[in-house]
């Protein structure tokens, strides 16, 4: 369970992390601001160090898993598939699972698309980083 | 996609159904309105289109599950069957659980209300877990 590439792990959550400061700053901050319906004074106000602590700590949980499961199933997988095979996590397990959530929340279907590209994205970066450093 | 198990795709979707209808019923129902506030719960609103469209998600949830399980090694979950538990629970608590709580915590969503549908996630997986172990 320990034998994965720490490097890897580190690198993945970080890669992830760092498309959401892309995705939600420059390309969909204003739009994802008007969907869950908060001002930029009232984001301001939360607990920034908890909430990002707190977002590191789950990309690192998730970035683990995946080292785990390619080390333990998919030591000959190629690049090109290590890459879909985290999409297909994102695809089959994460955006459902959202999906479901919102449509019960009555949330917007325009944070459902941004919050469910993050997703894809998230996924296929750190897919990425993983496959590279294997 | 491998020798998919698709009796149990759909009895593993139906279950995770089910498990939503206890868990935002008469378990938690309550306990969410609260949390998503008054007119918040979309089924509410227009029923047949939320639930038709969250059997959809369930059934997408559990066609890839099966794939996965199609897609492991010859005998391996034969000869360690807790595979289909560990593999679904920790489906929904290494990549579910950590996605829907960093969504959550970007809107400001309420801790509990994270709890909640976490917490729905892991039981639904299991159930879906259950489902192709006991079918499988």
């Amino acid at each position: 369970m320990w034998d994965v590439n720490w490097l890897a792990v580190l690198l993945g959550a970080l890669a992830g992390f760092l498309v959401g400061g892309i995705w939600y700053g420059p390309l969909m901050g204003k739009r994802w601001m008007g969907a869950v319906g908060l001002s930029e004074d009232q984001l301001k106000s939360g607990n920034m160090a908890l909430i990002y602590g707190l977002t590191f700590v789950f990309s690192l949980i998730a970035s683990w898993t995946l080292a785990h499961t390619f080390a333990t199933y998919g030591r000959d997988l190629s690049f090109e598939v290590k890459v879909l095979t985290a999409l297909g996590v994102a695809l089959g397990f994460i955006v459902p699972a959202i999906g479901t959530n919102y449509l019960f929340s009555h949330k917007s279907r325009t944070l459902f698309f941004i919050d469910a590209g993050y997703w894809l994205l998230f996924y296929a970066a750190m897919g990425a980083v993983h496959a590279a450093l294997g | 996609m491998g020798p998919v198990n698709w009796l149990a795709v759909v009895v593993a979707a139906i279950l995770a159904f089910a498990v939503g209808g206890l868990w935002y019923g008469p378990l938690l129902g309550r306990a969410k309105l609260e949390e998503v506030g008054p007119g918040g719960l979309a089924a509410r609103r227009n029923p047949g289109r939320t639930l038709g469209l969250t059997a959809a998600l369930l059934l997408v949830s559990a066609t890839m599950l099966g794939h996965l399980f199609a897609r492991l090694p010859a005998g391996s979950l034969d000869a360690k069957p807790w595979l289909y538990f560990m593999m679904s629970g920790g489906l929904a608590v290494s990549f579910v659980i950590p996605a829907l709580w960093i969504s959550y915590t970007h809107q400001r969503l309420s801790t509990r209300l994270a709890l909640i549908d976490a917490g729905y996630w892991i039981v639904a997986y299991l159930a879906m877990g259950a489902a192709f172990w006991a079918l499988g």
